[in-house]
């Protein structure tokens, strides 16, 4: 069954200017992403793994080329249409989490959520919903972000994330300033936002992370090197996880 | 290594120092400016005095030429009078050419024509000589030579300009031949030709003496100018001549030099107290903004500062390099504003000599750059040292390991799931309940502003749109119209025209209250008169009674209850003072009592001027009263003031002071919340750009971010506003009573509505949110992809 393309990239270039001369990060990528994927985005440091992802969400715009959401070309939309794009479509879960400190928890993801229109009662019943789906108990509700530990204001930033229930969620190495068992326990969440039928895009280094995509895109000097399919993520299935080795050594990761 | 810390601390901040550096230049510059002109005027006079030999006694007389000799013996033989001179001027009355000449006009309020005292150019003598400031090289066979006070009056034109004008009802052409600065002269002594000077004297001299042979009384006018005795007072020499020429029935009176100079300075000290205010202001806005600034500094850095005081650099260094930073700032703003101060002095002292009628030759005034430089230097240093306080007890451990997060928040104001509302707006008011030391600064910086913008509403509605109000309040009597008719039953006539609110016998003398010259106002009954400007206290009501100005009263330290001595000829009476009246003639040297009270003084009542108040102080009233009484009285209305169509038709410099002061207070007032907005509203920005960055990434557009940061600004800006309008309402007679207390007035009256408030807040508001909405454009810079990669 062929699977419905959420997001393509026509010869979508990013290029930078450093110190006068332009730097080209990404270079004339062609790449789909479809509607219920996992899809990882692997690739070296300088590969340009970030800056596709933020590219991608229409939080940063391309130098060149396309980026069709559903069809529709948003690299042509302004700031403030960008913005609408990202509140109603995106979600986004970032390394450094990057909630609002002066914001209490409950704020930080009803703030975010009165944005798309939705109905407040019924926008503070999702997020306790999704609060105790993701393990925030009532307690933690009213704090701040910094009296919370990482993982737990990591799990705030995926509730965040979710709360419009977007088509798409990014990940920005969600797990990569997390301790082993939080990281886990975030993975386990998006794993679960997944089988939920939410598309998930996120860029990570660590293979652990990777191995809840079922597919896996390989970026080298702001190209797309090799692609992998690994099927839905199941624990402990080592198959799969050979098979993800396999690739990544091929890339020479 | 303190050098260092204080060039990495300028090169961070730079953009908020400029900000910083304009508003200081601006308070700079009306500072110095103030000091300057108030140090400058306040010796300009003496300076003049000396340097143009004013006289310190001027009178002028309009008498039976047989009794000329009477009045210079009477001169000659005062103990007082070191010397004298007199001259011999024509009387000539100029009309403009521009104007329909109406050689039976009698309104005195008339501004096309001008009575001036003609003299032959270059016979003048030892006082009172002409200073020419501006002196044509051109021969012309009509030369002109005019004061600069009968210039900016009369004629407003500039050197080697044609007049055309028509006197004796005979059009004449003259050129500008010279523009001369003087003091006591200043007021109508003209030069022109010694031919044209000639024909009129001839002219005169046969007309009198034509009079002379049929056996008339010849009336002739002259000039006299005089010098004191060294330990003289000019003022009490006035008031002691116009004694003596009243006990000889002598239709003359004297003006002397001091009170000329009263009258010449108080716009100087108008310009100068508003200037200052303003500096103030600014001066105190920038103190707020300094606290603030250092304060969020400190907090952005509080990493840095633990980290350079774990290097070993101490709090005293610390501070030292903010306070530097700031200091060195204020003392370029101090040289520029300085800088800039001078170069806005000509448009200033122009602007000024039209007033005194003087030149003045300004120089670098050291005094008031010292002045200027130790008040706002001196205050930002203060200022600084007590804002960085805070530095001394910060401990580099906790500072390193906490950073910003060492900033507990433990409330959640207005949290979003109890608090209904749009987002934006519960997002503003979050920021609101957060941030106390944003909400006093803007409070304070707007309720500045509010208060000088209801001052500005406040001269506008009295000055501009309705100027009886200044009217009434600058005279102890103020009637709409005034009409001198030859008829005793005027009185009883007019009273039941349509348009006639009031109507009173009016008559006017010239006495002197302990030695002091001043103008009695006396009427049949004062309590029949509305609208008498008595202060304190109450009218004259029997014949031992009266009021008198509250500037005489200052002067003579008496007050209600206390008994003055009032001369009138040979008569003088001591007098009960049952109330204190304002009015800027004569500096508020003036009294008003009964006709009873007059006549114990000789005074005999005259019912020939009637003063009348129109039904609503209307044009149409007053227009219509004067055509009535014309019609009435014909031949035998001998004159009339129109006070109403004066003030609103004619050319009132008062009205055009009036609105360089409004509009300079307007400008100032954008110009203090565009800067001071710039500086808040950046400094907002990079406080929060990563919050606002955060909100963009999840979906906040621009304008969003915008509103929001507009509306957090907004309640404390109107509050403040609303409060600064308050005050303006409460103050503004205080403050206008300040500025024209040297004229004078002791307690300004004029009126004050809720609604000029209102204006003042509406355009706070108003100018407040365009202006943060502008700055706020900044916001759409902020990308959130460069929040997430910083």
């Amino acid at each position: 069954m062929s699977k419905n393309i959420i997001i393509k990239t026509d010869k979508l270039c990013k290029s930078f200017s450093v110190g006068g001369s332009t730097q080209h990060i990404i270079e004339n990528m062609d790449l789909e992403i479809y509607e219920g994927d996992f899809t990882v985005i692997m690739g070296s440091s300088g590969a340009g793994k970030s800056t596709l992802l933020y590219a991608l969400s229409g939080m940063d715009k391309a130098s060149s080329g396309k980026i069709l959401f559903c069809d529709k070309n948003i690299t042509g939309f302004n700031s403030d249409q960008l913005a609408i794009f990202r509140r109603r479509h995106c979600g986004f879960v970032f390394q450094q989490v990057h909630l609002i400190d002066t914001m209490s928890v409950m704020d930080n993801v009803l703030s975010a959520g009165l944005l798309t229109g939705q109905n407040k009662k019924q926008l503070v019943k999702k997020a306790k919903e999704l609060f105790n789906e993701v393990g925030i108990s009532g307690k933690l509700w009213n704090k701040f972000p910094n009296q919370l530990s990482g993982g737990e204001a990591q799990r705030v930033g995926i509730v965040r994330a979710l709360i419009n229930s977007p088509s798409l969620v990014f990940g920005d190495e969600p797990t990569g300033a997390l301790n082993s068992a939080s990281s886990t326990a975030v993975l386990d969440v998006l794993t679960e936002v997944n089988r939920n039928g939410q598309s998930i895009v996120m860029v990570t280094h660590d293979m652990k992370s990777a191995r809840r995509g079922n597919r896996i895109i390989y970026l080298k000097d702001g190209a797309i090197c090799g692609e992998c399919e690994l099927g839905a993520y199941e624990s402990g299935d080592k198959a799969r996880h050979e098979k993800l080795r396999a690739f990544l050594t091929e890339m020479g990761w | 290594m303190l050098g260092k810390l204080i060039k990495s601390n300028f090169k961070k901040d730079f953009s908020h120092m400029m900000t910083f550096f304009l508003i200081m230049v601006l308070s700079v510059v009306l500072l110095h400016s103030g000091i300057m002109i108030l140090i400058g005027y306040g010796k300009l006079f003496d300076i003049k005095k000396e340097e143009l030999n004013s006289a310190d006694l001027m009178v002028q007389y309009n008498m039976e030429r047989d009794r000329f000799f009477e009045l210079e013996e009477l001169i000659a033989s005062a103990d007082y009078i070191a010397s004298y001179e007199k001259i011999n001027p024509i009387q000539k009355e100029f009309v403009k050419e521009d104007e329909e000449y109406d050689s039976d006009s009698k309104d005195a309020y008339d501004t096309s024509r001008v009575y001036l005292q003609c003299l032959p150019y270059g016979e003048w003598g030892e006082i009172e000589a002409p200073d020419f400031v501006e002196l044509s090289d051109k021969e012309y066979d009509n030369p002109i030579y005019i004061s600069i006070n009968v210039n900016t009056n009369f004629f407003k034109v500039n050197l080697d300009d044609e007049i055309e004008v028509t006197v004796d009802g005979r059009p004449r052409t003259f050129h500008v031949a010279g523009i001369f600065q003087g003091m006591l002269s200043s007021y109508g002594i003209t030069y022109v030709d010694s031919k044209t000077y000639n024909e009129w004297y001839n002219e005169r001299q046969s007309r009198l003496d034509g009079f002379e042979e049929k056996g008339y009384s010849v009336y002739d006018f002259g000039i006299i100018y005089m010098k004191v005795n060294e330990g003289i007072k000019p003022q009490d020499a006035a008031g002691r001549l116009t004694k003596t020429f009243s006990e000889h029935y002598i239709m003359a009176y004297a003006w002397d030099v001091d009170s000329y100079i009263t009258e010449s300075v108080y716009m100087q000290n108008i310009v100068s107290a508003i200037l200052s205010l303003f500096a103030i202001i600014i001066t105190i806005i920038s103190m707020i903004i300094i606290y603030f600034r250092i304060s969020n500094s400190i907090e952005q850095n509080i990493v840095n500062m633990g980290a350079l005081k774990a290097l070993g650099y101490t709090s005293k260094q610390i501070r030292t390099s903010m306070v530097i930073e700031f200091a060195a700032t204020t003392f370029a703003a101090v040289v520029t504003g300085i800088g800039l101060s001078y170069m806005i002095m000509p448009v200033i002292e122009n602007g000024m000599r039209s007033f005194c009628g003087l030149v003045w030759d300004y120089n670098f005034d050291l005094v008031a750059a010292l002045i200027t430089a130790l008040i706002i230097v001196g205050t930002v240093i203060v200022v600084s040292m007590a804002s960085t306080k805070s530095i001394t007890k910060l401990d580099p451990v906790r500072a390193l390991r906490f950073g910003v997060a060492s900033k507990s928040f433990k409330k959640n104001p207005a949290p979003i799931e109890r608090t209904s509302g749009p987002l934006t707006w519960i997002l503003a008011l979050k920021s609101i309940l957060r941030n106390t030391k944003q909400n006093i600064l803007l409070f304070v910086i707007m309720l500045s502003i509010g208060a000088v913008t209801t001052f500005a509403a406040y001269l506008t509605y009295n000055v501009i749109f309705d100027i009886t109000n200044l009217y009434r309040m600058l005279n102890s009597v103020a009637p709409d119209v005034e009409l001198s008719i030859d008829d005793e039953n005027a009185l009883y006539e007019l009273k039941n025209l349509p348009e006639v609110e009031h109507i009173w016998w009016m008559n006017y003398a010239e006495m002197t209250v302990e030695g002091y010259s001043v103008t009695a106002s006396i009427t049949e009954d004062w309590r029949d008169i509305p609208e008498v400007n008595v202060y304190e206290g109450r009218v004259p009501v029997y014949d031992n009674e009266i009021t008198i100005g509250g500037g005489l009263a200052g002067i003579l330290g008496v007050t209600i209850g206390d008994e003055v001595s009032v001369s009138y000829g040979e008569f003088e009476r001591k007098y009960l003072i049952t109330g204190l009246q304002q009015g800027a003639q004569n500096d508020g040297r003036d009294i008003s009592l009964n006709e009873d009270g007059a006549r114990h003084l000789g005074y005999e009542f005259d019912k020939t001027s009637v003063a009348v108040l129109v039904k609503g102080h209307t044009l149409d009233n007053s227009n219509k009263l004067v055509e009535d009484a014309e019609d009435m009285y014909g031949y035998k209305l001998w004159s009339y003031a129109n006070a109403i169509d004066a003030l609103e038709n004619g050319e009132n410099s008062i009205v055009t002071i009036a609105v360089a002061i409004v509009a300079m207070l307007i400008i100032i007032s954008l110009l203090v919340i565009v800067l001071s907005m710039n500086l808040l509203v950046k400094t907002i920005i990079i406080k929060r750009q990563r919050e606002l960055g955060i909100k963009k990434a999840i979906g906040f557009s621009s304008s969003q971010l915008r509103m929001e940061l507009a509306l957090s600004m907004m309640p404390q800006i109107t509050i403040g506003g609303i409060v600064g309008a308050i005050i303006g309402c409460k103050g503004s007679n205080n403050m206008l009573t300040m500025m024209l207390n040297s004229l004078g007035i002791m307690k300004s009256n004029m009126k004050v509505f809720p609604m000029m408030g209102i204006v003042a807040v509406v355009f706070v508001t108003i100018a407040s949110f365009l202006i943060i909405w502008i700055l706020s454009a900044r916001i759409k810079k902020i990308s959130a992809y460069s929040l997430i990669t910083e």
